[in-house]
């Protein structure tokens, strides 16, 4: 009997003396390794790209029932059949558009913000287009809270891109579609690059990086993705 | 004693063929929950209750055959229950397993787990009754097999016929309801104790109410209803289940259809409306009222057919929706001929072109491509095939699904019905690791060089955009005029042009490039002599289908198998090549159940007390009859223009056939008999490896009621031999070793339950020839170990 109450007393210590030892951020740890152990070793370089994945808390931007998951190489459902994408994916498009200081950024499918959160990061203004107003409302608000004052989201349909802040540096596309919507080319400076999953929209598509030129459109097939469909509101 | 025997052999016809319907709605329930691949374990499950049923009886025939009105009439109405029961338990959310998320959770290996137990009682309650009867009344094994099998051959049609009608969730219901009519008969006229009556009275109420409870189909989030389901307004347009699967439409704001289509395009991209068999899509249809034909389609490559001539006459193979119809028909196409199988979709795309003024230039034709190609003699300006690997497996989730429409053979009868200066469009979806693309240059590579003609010239271009390439084929060379053509109509739309001629000519500045420069490295390879050297070194299978290994989608090798887990992880698996693996994964299941429900328990209570050379003979015979079931099937596949009625008059003239020839056996007295039957199968297996081909080929262009009548010969003559040996020396233990039969039963069972899946396995090595080489060889051992055992 004495000796139980000793074995319990010492494991109450050692159990207590583990959960003090925690840092404020638990996550950080996890956002670390997910940055050296999914992200860096897949060709992800990009310091900036990097260095935003690091300090952005994934785990915010999940519903809380898949915050144990948030840092695990593949993605999480956010409701209304929507994903936020695996960290790679993100990493790799963000890094696939050359991001730089003085961009203005346009992204079709605000989801959950985490992709803008990244992108705030880096650049100098992004602009997000959601269709599905709960999504976009939620966003808002955890952006905010997070002092993201450099992200404007608008609900809207995500095919007309956003006329009035056009043209951009660059262009994000988180949805699948069969095809390129031709505004979004229309919105894109000359010069600048567009990453948007194509292919079926139910199936495997391929993430295609867009470049408009001054008299032509090339494109670069990158790697073989999942994501949502692309969707349209009228 | 006579109204017993009629009252077990009518009971016995109708409980087979409620079996046999189980497992064909199984199989479509299966196919639109997961997909079709998933439904070929039903037939594995389903023998695994045969094989089960055996063991079961072995252990407890005393107490069984002791009171057999009463157990038989007990296990056919718990057969009945657990029928209607067992589709909806494992249709619930808390059981639904997905393809998918078993490589990555856990929770749905258990799913997957209790979905095949579930499926598995019915089947060996049912199995277990049939096998009591057998074993009851052994001597008069060939009427009552000749029952079984007539009943099983009947149940297929039946059920098949049902699918029109009948919604794929109330099927089970229908299945049921054959196995408590035999219940009641078998009753009524050997009428047992109250037990049984209250057990009817359990059945019925169980029957009445899955009528109300079973919830309708809900096919894997995965798969592109499940999608499109969630789009903005998405409205289900319509529902028609049948033999070829469910048909469903959705309309919704946010489907818009441009495959393809030129980045240079400024118009809007148009609203369409999506088709569905068994969940997946399968094509697009317009939906605007103003616009009944998609005009974009002209900016997208397979326009090129058009840009460099008129082309008066267009065959569409395939036709899905109609898709390409739209685009002959804005190119002025003025004689169009289309092949859809599925009847469905067939009328759908008919009815929404009706009200147009063109629906008068358009021949609809309800067949497949391979057999209008086979039967039909009119030469066209443009034949046009589907894009391949969009609706069709790019993920390599068909890969033993048969596309012998894909195959060497089906693109040198395309060729033949071209005009003298016809072209041949094949679109085909980029994909990465590069396979379908590949395979298709080689297929087409290998059709032109068999015309024997001057390689100098240009028989072959492509046009490559940013996710797809579509191939050009004449039978006369492309012209100088023609490719300059092709590079305008290229530079003004920004494609990349492909020019395939001895060497591959490309633009040194692409417009769409991929994520390495390989692509073109590989296309040269392939085109060139050195491509029988390629093709061992690429990881993936891209050596051309033919007929004799007709599965275009299947590409994995260890090798690729090693690249994709290194590029996607263990996780990215199932997008890209699925449907091997999971053959692969259903035989070792199935190998792993069947040992631990058939052999172990038989070898536990000391019953597995079979001479070697009769496990022999029922391992080999089991092995065998499924094995010649399969080739056959795949045989008559092309012939009847229709995949499901050819699996259904197939099964259905093997079944009675060799129920016939069970009937006939108790009329064989001679020990002889049973090492001379499997011998003469397989003799008539040799014969038809040599002569069936070409038979079919010369019969093809017969009408339906001919090709009838030559399938009932030449499938109902062997059928009936293969009708022989089980019967025969199930007779034969009967008077040496009557306590042997459960467990030669149960050998017999385990061998055609693992025979199944390793049939589908061993046909993509060694084609269906080889896999015909196979079964007679195991006739020839049957025939042996018998032989060798009575001298």
């Amino acid at each position: 009997m004495k000796y139980t109450f000793i074995i319990q007393l010492l494991w109450i210590i050692l159990v207590y003396g583990h959960v003090q030892s925690q840092p404020v951020d638990k996550f950080e740890k996890a956002r670390k390794s997910m940055v050296q152990d999914q992200i860096n070793p897949r060709d992800i370089t990009d310091k900036a790209t990097l260095a935003a994945m690091g300090k952005v808390p994934r785990h915010l931007f999940v519903p809380s029932g898949y915050v144990s998951i948030a840092y695990k190489d593949g993605p999480v459902p956010i409701g209304y059949g929507q994903t936020i994408s695996q960290p790679f994916i993100v990493a790799y498009m963000t890094q696939a558009i050359k991001p730089k200081p003085n961009y203005k950024v346009l992204e079709i499918g605000t989801g959950s913000g985490y992709q803008a959160a990244i992108l705030a990061e880096i650049v100098d203004s992004v602009f997000s287009v959601e269709i599905i107003p709960e999504l976009g409302d939620k966003a808002k608000k955890l952006l905010n809270k997070l002092d993201y004052d450099n992200v404007h989201i608008k609900i809207d349909d995500g095919y007309f891109g956003w006329k009035e802040h056009a043209p951009f540096d660059a262009i994000i596309v988180t949805a699948a579609a069969t095809y390129i919507p031709p505004p979004l080319i229309e919105q894109l400076k000359t010069g600048g690059y567009m990453i948007i999953p194509v292919g079926h929209p139910f199936q495997v598509q391929k993430l295609v990086m867009v470049q408009k030129k001054e008299k032509k459109i090339s494109t670069r097939t990158m790697l073989p993705v999942r994501f949502v469909p692309f969707t349209r509101s009228k | 004693m006579k109204k017993d025997y009629f009252a077990l052999d009518v009971s016995l016809f109708l409980l087979s063929a409620a079996v046999i319907g189980f497992q064909l709605t199984l199989m479509q329930i299966l196919s639109i929950q997961q997909w079709s691949h998933m439904a070929s374990m039903v037939i594995s499950i389903a023998l695994l209750g045969f094989g089960a049923s055996g063991t079961l009886l072995a252990i407890l025939k005393k107490y069984l055959l002791k009171q057999f009105d009463k157990y038989y009439t007990t296990l056919l109405l718990l057969s009945a229950i657990t029928m209607v029961l067992s589709p909806i338990l494992t249709g619930s959310s808390w059981l639904q397993f997905d393809t998918y998320l078993i490589f990555i959770n856990s929770g749905h290996i258990f799913r997957l787990i209790m979905t095949c137990l579930l499926y598995f009682i019915p089947f060996v309650l049912a199995a277990l009754a049939i096998g009591m009867s057998f074993t009851y009344q052994a001597d008069r094994i060939g009427r009552l097999y000749f029952a079984n099998l007539l009943g099983s051959g009947a149940g297929a049609i039946i059920t098949v016929l049902f699918m029109w009608k009948i919604m794929p969730q109330h099927l089970p219901l229908i299945n049921a309801s054959f196995t408590l009519v035999g219940a009641l008969f078998f009753y009524l006229l050997k009428p047992q104790n109250s037990t049984c009556k209250l057990l009817f009275t359990l059945t019925f109420c169980v029957c009445i109410m899955s009528f109300y409870i079973a919830p309708d189909i809900q096919p894997s989030e995965y798969k592109s209803w499940s999608k499109a389901i969630r789009l903005p307004q998405a409205k289900i347009q319509t529902v028609q289940n049948s033999p070829y699967g469910l048909v469903q439409t959705i309309s919704s704001s946010a489907i818009r259809y441009a495959p393809s289509v030129s980045l240079t395009n400024t118009e809007t991209i148009p609203q369409a409306g999506l088709a569905f068999v068994n969940g997946e899509s399968v094509g697009y249809f317009p939906t605007d009222s103003t616009n009944k034909l998609f005009p974009l389609l002209q900016c997208t490559p397979v326009a090129l057919a058009y840009q460099l001539k008129h082309r008066k006459s267009t065959l569409i193979l395939q036709s899905g929706m109609g898709e390409q119809i739209h685009l002959a028909l804005l190119k002025n196409s003025k004689q169009i001929t289309t092949t859809e199988v599925n009847p469905v979709l067939h009328s759908l795309t008919k009815s929404f072109l009706n009200n147009t003024k063109y629906n008068s230039q358009i021949l609809f034709n309800n067949s497949s491509a391979r057999s209008f190609l086979k039967q039909d003699s009119t030469t066209f300006d443009a034949i046009l095939f589907p894009a391949i690997g969009s609706f069709y497996g790019s993920s390599g989730l068909y890969a033993l699904q048969e596309q012998n429409w894909l195959t060497i053979e089906a693109f040198m009868e395309a060729r033949d019905h071209l005009t003298n200066d016809g072209i041949l469009c094949v679109p085909c979806w980029l994909d990465y690791p590069y396979r379908s693309p590949l395979k298709l240059i080689a297929t087409l590579d290998e059709v032109i060089k068999n015309q024997n003609i001057d390689t100098t010239e240009t028989y072959l271009i492509g046009v490559k955009n940013w996710n797809q390439i579509t191939f050009f084929m004449k039978r006369t060379p492309f012209s100088d005029e023609e490719i300059s053509q092709t590079t305008e109509f290229c530079d003004s739309l920004l494609f990349d042009p492909l020019i395939f001629n001895n060497s591959l000519l490309v633009d040194v500045n692409p417009i769409h490039t991929t994520a390495d420069t390989l692509f073109n490295h590989y296309n040269k390879q392939l085109t060139s002599a050195q491509k029988g050297k390629f093709y061992p070194t690429y990881p993936f299978r891209v050596k051309p289908a033919t007929d004799n290994k007709p599965y275009f989608f299947h590409f994995l090798k260890p090798a690729g198998l090693n690249k994709l887990i290194n590029d996607f992880n263990i996780a990215g698996i199932p997008y890209f090549e699925l449907g091997y693996l999971l053959a692969l994964i259903t035989f070792l299941f199935i190998v792993v159940f069947g040992v631990s429900f058939i052999i172990l328990p038989l070898k536990i209570v000391n019953q597995l007390k079979i001479k070697p050379s009769v496990f022999n003979y029922f391992a080999a015979i089991g092995i065998a009859y499924m094995i010649t079931e399969m080739v056959l099937i795949h045989q008559f596949n092309i012939y009847f223009d229709n995949p499901v009625y050819a699996v259904a008059i197939i099964i259905g003239i093997l079944l009675i056939s060799s129920g016939i020839g069970s009937y006939i056996s108790e009329k064989i007295r001679t020990k002889n008999s049973l090492w001379i039957a499997p011998l003469l199968i397989a003799f008539i297996i040799g014969i038809y490896l040599i002569c069936l081909p070409y038979f079919i080929n010369i019969t093809m262009a017969f009408t339906l009621s001919y090709k009838i009548i030559f399938s009932l010969v030449t499938i109902g003559c062997l059928g009936f031999v293969m009708g022989l040996p089980f019967p025969l020396a199930i007779k034969q233990l009967s008077i040496e070793n009557k306590d042997t039969i459960p467990s030669a039963w149960a050998t017999n069972g385990f061998f055609s339950v693992a025979a199944t899946p390793l049939a589908i396995l061993l046909s993509i090595e060694i084609g269906f020839s080889g896999l015909f080489i196979i079964g007679a060889c195991s006739y020839l051992l049957a025939s042996f170990s018998i032989f060798s055992a009575t001298s």
